[in-house]
């Protein structure tokens, strides 16, 4: 094809049969574990080639390109399913002939760089007249490049140490997590004033917090801002240090791995007897746990929620008190798609941000309607993708984010952070990028720290 | 002419009607049955009904989405919905058809109501067709089949318009044949072309949350690329 830029998220490994054979044999092979052939099977004859979605899609507002089209995004995919599996519609005339078009004109490299340009955001779907999921599509096709092996480079990488080896996506040996953990003690006093413990593996602790895992050496500020938090609640809480890891890869691209890490995380809940399960700062954690929580693991009766709604209950119940003047400037926020879109979770983030700041200003559009930074479904994670993201995907969050005038723009989700940053880099944007709880944070600091700061509860 | 006129209105609308019932009943049972079976299996069988109905809704009468994009574009399309529905049904002439060759009887429209409705219509599909065809890039994503579908739908309407004026320039049972012949041949299409959205389309967004369910059947693993290959 021609297109003027290609942007290909490497396979961990050398493709070992490249061939539309192989592809086919891993589709049936994800038909059968899933339902993903309900939706395929009417979305081919729903599409009316309106082109809403197109208006939605924030890749191709950048790139302008036919294949981002959400519509041509996922047409392969579909077709495919059509011709092959599905007891066709319009009778059984054209069907060898189409199989061998479709044979014919199969790539599997284009195939496999069209479904990571889309950042599985969600919002194509809310605008189709038909309710044709493009998400659920590319994460399909993603699912069965996944099961024939091709899982770009980074993603593939983390997922395996998080799965399979040291226990955590960015590699961290459980002494590095002990040091973070105590470090982050002696921060908080020296920065905020405020002495707050970081309780580890607290056996029977009502709350264990999962972050995900990068903001141990990332945003010391936001674990600080949600120790704070926790610890001013007076919450019995604690975090795992042999298991601590919220973020969940697999929601991007296979199944298999979402449930392998949401059944670590239980296994961990159960070691450690905790009620409840709070999942730190982040978009695509917080939906898969409590996406898929709730149903696959209800029955162990352990309950799952977002820091988000923890911290906005306590400010509703006015057990935080915290100082507006503190973050005078003028803070635009930013809504993550899982958060927003996959969670339905929209009010209490900005519940938490009216209650801490000054001047804080809505991007336009926003909750349910917002776009995407650019780095969703796994595109923030690969290294191939940067200029991708930051050129194309991204496009249209940068220019919301000068729009709105803001000094700082606040995303509580930690890959949406990094995306943001990069972006603001890249686009040499007057803005700093800040979490939610670092925020909050600041605004509960005590002046200057003594030794009768106030401790928690 | 007066032969093939009734053979039309007789023996070959009751074959479209059949057609077009039966094939949309096969729609739906191969769309239902397999959504079922899906929900039996999956492990989450909550269904978000609120939020089904209420984006349901949003779509019967779209004004929230209009304002968001497209409002030129979303508004004819919709009226251009809302006489294809109700022009065949409930013109006058149809009911009458309907009580001789099913049995059935219905309100019929107004004339001077049927009329507008028609020639809403008319100038509605020309306004998609045409959009079609200069949208660069709807013209780029356009297969045969949806320009098909609508110069079909834009002759039976024609046809149908211009058979009972006093300015036919052919006679009226001519016009009125192609008339019965082109509905006829887009009722037997409905099922077989993108136009069994009419059936389909309320039950997309359920298929899609059906479809994102994972099965309770399934021990679901991971085998990750590095140790592919390498399983005993
Ligand atoms: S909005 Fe929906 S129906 Fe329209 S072109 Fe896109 S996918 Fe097709
Ligand atoms: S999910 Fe988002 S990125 Fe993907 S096609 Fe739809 S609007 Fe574009």
């Amino acid at each position: 094809m021609s297109h003027k830029n290609h942007y290909l998220p490497r396979p961990m490994k050398p493709v070992e049969d490249e061939s539309f054979d192989a592809f086919l044999q891993a589709m049936e092979k994800v038909l059968q574990e899933g339902n993903y052939g309900v939706p395929l099977s009417i979305f081919a004859d729903l599409c009316t080639g309106c082109l809403r979605c197109a208006d939605q899609c924030q890749v191709f507002q950048a790139s302008g390109e036919a294949r981002d089209v959400p519509h041509s995004r996922t047409e392969e995919v579909i077709r495919i399913y059509r011709e092959f599996f599905h007891p066709r519609a319009n009778g059984w005339f054209s069907r060898r002939k189409q199989q061998q078009d479709i044979r014919e004109q199969f790539n599997l490299r284009d195939l496999n760089e069209n479904l990571y340009r889309c950042t599985l955001c969600r919002r194509c779907t809310e605008e189709c007249p038909m309710g044709i999921d493009h998400r659920l599509v590319a994460r399909f096709g993603r699912q069965v490049l996944s099961e024939m092996g091709i899982v770009p480079q980074n993603m593939g990488g983390s997922t395996h140490e998080q799965i399979f080896g040291i226990g955590n996506t960015s590699a961290f040996p459980r002494p590095a997590i002990i040091d973070a953990l105590e470090f982050l003690e002696e921060d908080t006093y020296d920065t905020y004033g405020l002495k707050c413990t970081f309780p580890q593996d607290k056996e029977g602790a009502e709350y264990l917090i999962f972050h995900p895992v990068s903001d141990y050496m990332m945003e010391a500020e936001t674990l600080m801002g949600i120790g704070i938090v926790m610890d001013l609640i007076g919450h019995d809480w604690s975090v795992s240090t042999y298991y601590a890891d919220a973020i969940n890869y697999g929601l991007f691209f296979d199944d298999g791995a979402l449930m392998m890490v949401l059944d670590k995380m239980v296994q961990e809940t159960k070691r450690l007897k905790a009620k409840k399960v709070v999942i730190g700062e982040c978009g695509h954690a917080t939906r898969s746990a409590l996406g898929y929580w709730k149903s696959h693991f209800e029955s162990e009766g352990i309950e799952i929620m977002s820091i988000l709604q923890v911290t906005a209950e306590a400010l509703r119940q006015g057990k935080l008190s915290p100082k507006r003047e503190k973050n005078p400037q003028k803070i635009v926020l930013h809504d993550p798609c899982n958060i927003v879109r996959g969670c339905g979770i929209i009010t209490p983030q900005r519940e938490i941000l009216e209650a801490c700041s000054m001047d804080y200003v809505e991007m336009k559009p926003n909750g349910v309607k917002n776009y995407c930074g650019g780095g969703g479904g796994s595109i923030v994670i690969c290294e191939d993708l940067e200029p991708f993201r930051n050129q194309v995907a991204g496009k249209v969050k940068a220019d919301q984010i000068k729009v709105s005038g803001a000094e700082m723009v606040c995303a509580p989700c930690a890959n949406c952070k990094k995306m943001l940053r990069e972006l603001v880099d890249h686009h040499k944007l007057p803005v700093t990028v800040i979490g939610l709880h670092d925020l909050l944070a600041k605004s509960l600091m005590v002046e200057a720290p003594q030794d009768t700061a106030p401790t928690a509860a | 002419m007066e032969q093939m006129l009734n053979f039309a209105q007789g023996p070959l609308f009751r074959l479209a009607f059949a057609v077009l019932v039966v094939g949309l009943l096969r729609r739906a049972i191969l769309m239902a049955w397999p959504a079922y079976v899906a929900w039996r299996r999956a492990r989450d069988q909550s269904i978000r009904w609120s939020n089904y109905f209420k984006d349901l809704e949003s779509w019967l009468f779209p004004l929230t989405h209009a304002m968001t994009s497209r409002l030129v574009f979303t508004a004819v399309s919709y009226f251009f919905h809302v006489g294809l529905i109700l022009v065949p049904i409930f013109l006058a002439d149809h009911v009458s058809l309907w009580t001789v060759s099913i049995s059935l009887t219905l309100p019929a429209l107004p004339k001077s109501v049927a009329d507008i409705l028609t020639i809403l219509t008319m100038a509605g599909v020309t306004f998609l067709l045409v959009s079609r065809f200069v949208h660069p890039m709807m013209r780029k994503l356009s297969k045969w089949e949806d320009y098909t579908v609508l110069i079909l739908i834009l002759f039976a309407f024609i046809s149908g318009y211009v058979a009972g004026r006093s300015w036919n320039p052919i006679s009226y049972n001519a016009m009125l044949l192609l008339h019965v012949v082109s509905a006829e041949i887009l009722m037997m299409a409905v099922p077989f072309t993108k136009l069994s959205h009419c059936i389909l389309f309320p039950f997309a967004r359920l298929c899609s949350e059906i479809g994102s369910k994972l099965a309770s059947d399934i021990n679901y693993t991971y085998v990750s690329p590095i140790t592919r290959g390498k399983r005993p």
